[in-house]
């Protein structure tokens, strides 16, 4: 026998006592669900760079085991800048009620705890295992204790973005939170939800979220994910998206935090007229590694997907973007565009990019561009020949490269909130 | 009536299928079947070799036992039986060749056959039209022949078979052999270091311009027959020459491997064009059949400015598995790859480069057109690193996909690693079909659909075209028409 990496070694430890006391443990589907999910990742360990799909993320750090680290002695709950009626706070994984706010949520939205929803004996939220060889996917599986739940009937618009906080606080001992968040949006139904995950810097944990999102013909979702985790943290994340027909599925990633941080989503369009948008923004530096891997595939005809990463690195960051298209056979007259850019603000920072097309159709059209560089030497001289000094000509310009994507963003409120975020990071440049 | 003759001809070429297909029964010289280290030894000893290259042979053949067959390419095939290859063929001599006159006059004719002169005396006497183009042939394993050697060496050009030049020159064979694709580095190059037969040499010495373009013919034509040959091209300081490299197989029910290696190595201010029309036998319709081109080409320039450009017209072989690369050690060094990669039937390619960017100002250029027909799969696989001392590198990549037909496939892998703040790189790739309007108005004015198909597709393709030598264009634009023959209506 192989082995195994000494932080899959804990979780093979621990698999034993959790099995009989995480939630759901009593309710036979999901215990079985569970099992399969923690037979696989004991098959699978966390990935090495020799897999293809990990060969620019080097996941060592984490695996050799985390330390949880003694800094952020006094650490409160940080306080929620984003304003919404609606907020749902999960602290170390767990559900907080009293740092929520789902009292004012209209009739035919229903948002609750995974770990609740179980405890009532109502697994069918959680779909069937339709997992095949995402160890990081099966080990939440395993592992999985809490998440939210976002069930909106058919017909039903949500008026305010809906905000669901993951904080993670040091003191509690548990450093790894194994997050299963469902969304099903019904026939017709209408959606803002904005996730936001949240650390103390210098607190090392490991977060590994898994959202699983169904989306009936017609609903529309704008889920837009800020990630800040601290600057010690693991951030291993997984959303997969159903879309049916004429469906609509919008996400934006911003991400700022993290030590090493992945954010991997699959869009499987299975309706004619469906919409795929994925994009995002990576802001980082220092020592942060950021990874944002995306497959979008056509498995019907006529539906769209679109895609638009942006990057911005200093110090010794590293950046990966790894985005593939696929089209079926016989998926005709589908459209798929997908653009990834990269700005290098220092020497020692870097960026691996893997843009693929699959494609086993012909009456489509597919492109991807990728570019990567540093700041237009030109653009800069020409601003500060109009006098504008070199940090100002410098900070315009980064501006106007984010700009472009975050415009993207549908909903005013997120788009205002983010623009205020990046311009935050910016002014550590 | 000029055009309604071209037309004709072009009619008639593109109804040509495979034209290379026959089977010349010429008395070979051949190993006993399968692969160990006796074989390697006989291949050495045939070969008249000296003990350094035997051993460098042996030491890559124990490296080979060790490494695995790699899967990550795009194509499917049953597994090679190793031992069920001959690992030499060579047609019998009967005595050592003085001159190209007594090159077998059946050998001479099967080259006539393919186009390819092996004569020196039009050309001499001035023919009109006649090639001005020296050429080594290879058939099978061994090279047979090569023309204007004398003319050649009075520049100071080695232009010779590998064997040969072991023999004659062995320092630059020991010197440069390997040091761009050292026997470690995959499993065909280990396999071909182990038991390669020829191949060709070219030396261009400093500030030389090569007075003409040289050539290599590769023809499979024994049965069972493997063909694992390795070109080395060295350009020295300020030099330059345009190299140009066919292949051609017989029509067989049985697939055949060829695994050959083509190293570079540019200095100082040199330049190599290396273009290839590469139409060894596809296979038929169904699949059955055809050669297995498992391919590793690279170059280093090693010197500042050094320049190289690789052209490469993929229209044969079942499977095709191919990446030539540009290391740019050199600051200011320049590589280019040219692609055009057509799969119709059941063929399978999976080609790009590696552009790997370390000196300073280096840049690169990537022009790949993919073609998709029949029920072929098609991959573009491709690498652009920037090291960290890559100042102001660039590259620009392009590359574009043509899907014919509802059951091929299309597919596009680049690999894009960026640790140069001041280093440029963009990529773009399309992939979309012949649109109904186009194919219309050809028609409209007269056109045959597959005329109509076989025009597009070469204005799809005319960025690459055009840097193909004159000979060679011309004739990579007719096969685009062949090659996809059958794809429409």
């Amino acid at each position: 026998m192989k082995t195994l990496t000494p932080l899959a070694q804990t979780y093979l430890d621990r698999f034993d006592a959790a099995r009989s006391s995480l939630p759901g443990h009593q309710i036979p589907v999901v215990a079985a669900l569970r099992e399969t999910g923690f037979a696989r990742f004991k098959a699978l360990d966390f990935p090495g760079r020799k897999v293809e799909e990990w060969r620019f993320t080097n996941l060592a750090p984490l695996t050799k085991g985390i330390e949880p680290a003694a800094a952020a002695a006094n650490a409160d709950l940080p306080a929620a800048e984003f304003d919404t009626p609606h907020v749902m706070t999960f602290i170390n994984g767990r559900f907080s009620p009293n740092e929520s706010h789902l009292d004012q949520l209209p009739e035919g939205i229903k948002l609750s705890s995974l770990a609740a929803e179980l405890d009532a004996g109502n697994s069918v939220v959680l779909g069937a295992d339709t997992e095949e060889n995402r160890p990081v996917v099966a080990l939440n599986t395993a592992f999985m204790a809490d998440g939210f739940v976002l069930q909106v009937e058919d017909g039903v618009t949500l008026d305010a973005p809906l905000l669901v906080r993951f904080v993670s606080l040091p003191g509690s001992g548990e450093v790894s939170h194994h997050l299963r968040n469902v969304i099903r949006l019904g026939k017709g139904a209408a959606t803002t939800l904005l996730e936001e995950h949240v650390g103390i810097d210098g607190h090392a944990y490991f977060a590994n979220p898994v959202t699983d999102i169904t989306l009936a013909e017609g609903a529309t979702l704008r889920h837009y994910k800020y990630q800040a985790e601290s600057d010690a943290a693991f951030h291993l994340a997984n959303t997969d998206t159903d879309l049916a027909t004429g469906a609509t599925y919008e996400n934006f990633a911003l991400t700022t935090g993290a030590r090493l941080a992945r954010n991997e989503l699959e869009s499987r369009i299975m309706g004619a007229g469906a919409t795929s948008i994925l994009n995002g923004a990576y802001l980082i530096r220092g020592q942060q590694h950021a990874d944002t891997t995306t497959l979008t595939r056509h498995l019907v005809p006529e539906n769209d997907s679109k895609q638009v990463y942006k990057g911005i690195l200093d110090g010794e960051a590293q950046g990966v973007f790894q985005g593939k298209i696929q089209i079926v056979p016989d998926a005709q007259k589908v459209s798929g565009d997908q653009l990834s850019r990269a700005l290098l603000l220092s020497d020692r920072a870097s960026v691996s990019v893997k843009p693929e097309l699959e494609i086993h159709a012909d009456d489509v059209k597919c492109s991807h561009g990728a570019s990567s560089g540093e700041l237009d030497e030109d653009a800069l001289f020409y601003l500060q020949s109009r006098g504008i000094e070199e940090k100002a000509a410098r900070k315009m310009l980064i501006d106007a490269f984010l700009a472009d994507v975050l415009e993207e963003i549908s909903d005013d409120a997120v788009r205002t909130y983010f623009a205020k975020v990046t311009a935050r990071w910016m002014e550590e440049v | 009536m000029a055009i309604a003759r071209e037309t004709v001809e072009q009619v008639a070429s593109v109804s040509d299928k495979y034209k290379y297909g026959f089977i010349s029964d010429i008395e070979a010289d051949t190993a006993p079947i399968g692969l160990s280290e006796d074989i390697v030894r006989f291949i050495s000893a045939k070969k008249e070799e000296p003990e350094w290259l035997l051993e460098w042979r042996l030491k890559a053949y124990r490296y080979w036992l060790t490494m695995e067959e790699p899967e990550w390419a795009n194509v499917h095939y049953p597994k090679i039986d190793f031992q069920d290859i001959y690992y030499y063929s060579a047609p019998k001599q009967k005595d050592k060749l003085k001159s190209l006159d007594e090159v077998d006059p059946e050998l001479l004719e099967v080259y006539k056959k393919l186009g390819i002169p092996l004569k020196e005396q039009e050309v001499l006497a001035g023919v009109e039209g006649a090639y001005n183009v020296a050429v080594d042939a290879v058939f099978d394993s061994v090279s047979v022949a090569t023309t204007f050697k004398a003319r050649l060496e009075k520049e100071g050009v080695i232009f010779c078979p590998i064997s040969e030049a072991v023999r004659d020159h062995p320092d630059l064979v020991k010197e440069y052999m390997g040091s761009v694709v050292p026997y470690t580095d995959n499993y065909y190059a280990a396999l071909n270091s182990a038991v390669f037969t020829d191949g060709s040499f070219c030396y261009i010495p400093k500030g030389v311009r090569c007075p003409m373009e040289l050539s290599t013919y590769f023809r499979i034509n024994a049965a069972q027959t493997g063909q694992f040959e390795r070109t080395l091209i060295i350009a020295e300081d300020e030099s330059y020459v345009s190299y140009l490299e066919g292949c051609t197989a017989p029509m067989r029910d049985e697939n055949q491997l060829h695994a050959a290696v083509v190293e570079l190595i540019i200095k100082k201010d040199a330049e190599i064009k290396y273009s290839t029309v590469q139409n060894w036998y596809p296979g038929d319709e169904n699949g059955v059949g055809g050669i297995y081109n498992f391919v590793t080409k690279r170059a280093a320039c090693r010197g500042e400015n050094a320049k190289v450009s690789w052209t490469q017209v993929e229209t044969g072989s079942a499977i095709t598995w191919k990446y030539p690369s540009c290391i740019l050690q050199g600051d200011n060094s320049v590589g280019e790859f040219y692609s055009i990669a057509i799969a119709n039937n059941m063929q399978q390619a999976d080609t790009g480069t590696k552009m790997i960017h370390l000196g300073k100002n280096t840049s690169s250029t990537i022009i790949s057109k993919g073609i998709s027909a029949g029920k072929a799969q098609n991959t573009y696989r491709g690498l652009v690193r920037m090291g960290r001392k890559a100042e102001n590198a660039r590259n620009h990549t392009v590359c574009d996909s043509l899907l014919i037909g509802d059951k091929c496939g299309a597919h596009t892998v680049p690999y894009i690693e960026n640790q140069s703040r001041t280093a440029t790189i963009e990529h773009e790739a399309t992939t979309s079909k012949v649109s109904e309007e186009q194919l219309f108005y050809c028609q409209q004015r007269g056109l045959s659909e597959e005329e109509s198909m076989a025009l597009i597709v070469n204005g799809f393709c005319k960025e690459v075209l055009q840097k193909l030598p004159m000979e060679f264009a011309v004739e990579a634009q007719k096969l685009v028409g062949i090659s996809l023959e059958g794809s429409v209506g």
